[in-house]
């Protein structure tokens, strides 16, 4: 009797077209279950007193935590693209949909970003997939929703060059960047309640910093100095890094394929954010779902996902708590040490080991 | 010639139940030797007054012993007490004992199970190994890791109890006596609610083909054989019975995130969020012991002691990693299996090193109020382990797989 049950649980059925077994959609759904069941215990926290917020604040909640799990599916949908392995197209769901960082995230914070976040991921999908164009257009509506997708435009740069996309689908990004920066350079003229939110939230800042507890350089050399000089300097900077990523890219004359987009992709998301100025806690979220698609694909660097996220969170719970628990120039040591590591990945194939014993005897 | 005698002797090996159980006078000698300090080590501690004791003890067992001590003592009310029937029957019983101070008598009460826990192991290792001298380095090694030795002699607490049973209980796994060793982990469950950080591992089991889903009634069955004593006291069954849903809730701990161990609170703050992070956090680590769960038990492979005992650690390590209100003691059981571990994998010397330093970092800082290591260094640490667990059992289940 018990070894038919557990046979049960794990025969694959044919459902439709999929083949699929019980345990399966048992982690599908008590994923989405454990994932809401989070989201519900922190939901009544709100990180801003402002009126205008607090009235916007429920409903944004809710649409981030919808777009959380079209986030799960999307990454789900994309490892399954990249390994062509059910089970871990399966976990992918099943830990983007658990991930602190993004249950925080649509819960906590209620700033919608997993909605930028999924078209991001949905743009470097399309693209693995041959659609350029398509891709480039998601990535212009992801651009219009935040500006953290900003990091991704090398890869789209590179994709132009190898002929994958076409030059009038970079109207969608510049068209996205305009209207975004439009919207809410005015002061909330037009009122959507992800710029709202975005705008009070900057109001609550109040001096300005070259990095509010993002673990990137400006926390090694104190975020607080010279912020108009280090900006121009580091903004310039930023710019000629993405320009050298593509110029390297291209030189190697290799296609980009699903696994360079994917790895170059967290390389920029990771890279970026640490040398540009006027980071936040939240501009980590997309290499955090990024490096968990990443690692589903090169299961050995498994840790830069893990270590990733702790490292997000430990910035977000720095923002919580008004202060960090460990002080963030230790952390932004840990993240160049992830950064070099999948530098010498992206450049030279080389996957750097963490673990005590490497062989099974 | 008196010398090749001497050295006769002492290499001399002895069998036991058909030749079974070999051992030579050496390994009688160690044992010995070990024993001895293992005691002198506890006598040494004997006087150490815990705050614990002060808090909560010395009045559960006088308000026991007023009530007439025995079974009669278990018709006491409590204010507050979150043991259930075993453990209070014993302190009900030490309550009227007439001889040694009541400190005295639960530290032996503990120090006893210090040795069940000891032979446990010793049985396990030599299982593994047949080599009675890791076996019996095995025992010695428990009986003088930091963490069990002031578990009990020290603090007086009794966690090595409920563990012991568990040890008993992995051992009649291996020896594929399933329904003895649920019966073992339904006594430990019977004594502490911990028991079930170990749970999601029966549960692999059980997926394996190793026990039944019968045999998990021995859960409740031996739960309900615990609370006897202080149901012929008078006690009511519900009340008896809801003890552990009163701990689940964690009403008593809800002052810090995590009491001490070095887990992910650590990183993010132990003293904000209380209620929220609290109950968020049984969330987040009832998904990670899913997504673990599903990875164990999707895949086909062959099931052996060195995954068994690789996913215990990991799926241990995951729950007091992730659970809120996690106290400094949480994580013996992982610190029993690691020392499992040094002598079934002898090349992983490091994991059961590293695991009870991590452990005995929170026993420093309760017992000497001396917190000189950041203790988010320790989680760092911590965290590299279950990398590592998890790096082992991934390897392990890709060599033994079967498609």
């Amino acid at each position: 009797m018990d070894k038919k049950i557990t046979d049960f649980i794990v025969t694959e059925l044919k459902i439709g077209k999929w083949r699929l077994a019980p345990i399966d959609l048992l982690l599908l759904i008590f994923a989405a279950v454990f994932g809401a069941m989070a989201r519900s215990c922190v939901y009544s926290y709100t990180c801003m007193e402002a009126a205008s917020y607090v009235e916007i604040s429920g409903a944004l909640k809710i649409a981030t935590a919808c777009f959380d799990v079209l986030l799960a599916v999307v990454s789900a949908v994309y490892v399954w693209e990249l390994t062509g392995h059910k089970i871990k197209a399966f976990l992918a769901y099943a830990v983007v949909i658990m991930l602190p960082v993004l249950s925080a995230g649509s819960a906590m914070w209620g700033m919608g970003d997993s909605i930028f976040v999924f078209f991001a991921v949905l743009s470097l999908l399309l693209l693995t997939k041959g659609k350029g164009t398509a891709a480039v257009i998601c990535y212009g509506v992801s651009l219009f929703l935040s500006r953290y997708t900003f990091f991704l435009l090398p890869i789209y740069a590179i994709a132009f060059m190898q002929k994958k996309t076409k030059l009038v689908a970079f109207l969608a990004p510049i068209c996205g960047a305009w209207f975004r920066n439009g919207l809410c350079a005015n002061d909330g003229k037009l009122s959507f309640p992800i710029f709202e939110a975005e705008r009070l939230m900057s109001l609550t800042r109040g001096e300005s910093l070259l990095s509010y507890n993002r673990p990137n350089f400006f926390q090694i050399i104190g975020p607080d100095k010279f912020v108009t000089e280090y900006t121009l300097v580091f903004k310039s900077l930023t710019a000629v890094i993405m320009l050298i990523v593509v110029v390297l890219v291209l030189q190697k004359q290799e296609e980009i394929g699903a696994e360079k987009v994917i790895s170059l992709s967290l390389l920029l998301a990771m890279l970026l954010p640490f040398v540009m100025p006027q980071m936040d806690e939240r501009c980590g979220l997309l290499a955090d779902i990024l490096a968990v698609i990443f690692v589903m694909k090169f299961t050995d660097m498994y840790y830069v996902a893990v270590i990733h996220v702790i490292l997000s969170y430990i910035a977000y719970s720095a923002y919580f708590r008004g202060e960090p628990v460990i002080p963030l120039c230790y952390v932004a040591f840990v993240m160049l040490f992830l950064i070099v590591i999948m530098l010498r990945f992206v450049m030279g194939g080389k996957k750097f080991f963490i673990g005590f014993t490497k062989k099974e005897k | 010639m008196m010398d090749d005698k001497v050295r006769g002797m002492l290499t001399h090996t002895f069998y036991l139940k058909k030749r079974e159980i070999a051992f030579t006078t050496l390994d009688v000698i160690l044992f010995f030797a070990l024993t001895a300090v293992a005691l002198i080590a506890r006598y040494a501690l004997r006087n150490v007054v815990a705050g614990d004791y002060k808090m909560f003890f010395e009045p559960w067992v006088a308000t026991l012993r007023e009530a007439g001590g025995g079974i009669k003592g278990l018709a006491a009310e409590f204010e507050y007490v979150d043991y259930t029937t075993p453990y209070l029957t014993i302190l009900s019983f030490i309550s009227i004992c007439p001889f040694l101070n009541t400190l005295l008598l639960m530290k032996l009460v503990s120090i006893f199970f210090d040795f069940v826990a000891a032979f446990a192991i010793m049985a396990i290792v030599y299982n593994q190994t047949k080599s009675m001298t890791k076996a019996v380095l095995g025992y010695g090694t428990l009986l003088l890791v930091p963490t069990i030795l002031t578990n009990g002699a020290m603090w007086a607490q009794c966690d090595i109890i409920f563990t012991s049973f568990i040890l008993w209980s992995l051992y009649f796994m291996l020896k594929d006596r399933p329904a003895m060793s649920m019966m073992f982990y339904g006594i430990s469950f019977a004594f502490k609610l911990q028991t079930l950080f170990i749970a999601p591992l029966y549960l692999i089991l059980w997926m394996k083909g190793k026990i039944k889903l019968k045999h998990f009634l021995f859960l409740p069955l031996m739960y309900v054989v615990g609370m006897i004593p202080a149901l012929i006291a008078g006690q009511s069954f519900w009340e008896l019975i809801s003890v552990y849903f009163f701990q689940a809730n964690g009403l008593m701990d809800i002052y810090a995130l995590s009491h001490k161990f070095p887990n992910i609170y650590q990183l993010i703050g132990t003293d904000t969020f209380l209620f929220e992070y609290a109950d968020a956090g049984i969330w987040i680590t009832l998904g990670a012991l899913m997504i673990l769960l599903y990875v164990f038990a999707r895949k086909r492979y062959t099931f052996n002691t060195k995954l068994m005992l690789r996913m215990g650690m990991l799926l241990t390590m995951t729950v007091v990693f992730f659970l809120p209100h996690m106290h400094e003691r949480y994580a013996v059981l992982v610190d029993v299996l690691a020392i499992i571990y040094l002598f079934v994998e002898p090349e992983k010397f490091y994991i059961p090193l590293l695991t009870i330093l991590c452990s005995f970092a929170g026993y420093t800082i309760y017992l000497a109020q001396n917190n000189i290591v950041p203790m988010y260094l320790y989680t760092i640490v911590f965290m590299l382990l279950m990398f590592d667990h998890a790096v082992s059992c991934m390897r392990l289940m890709k060599q033994n797989a079967l498609e």
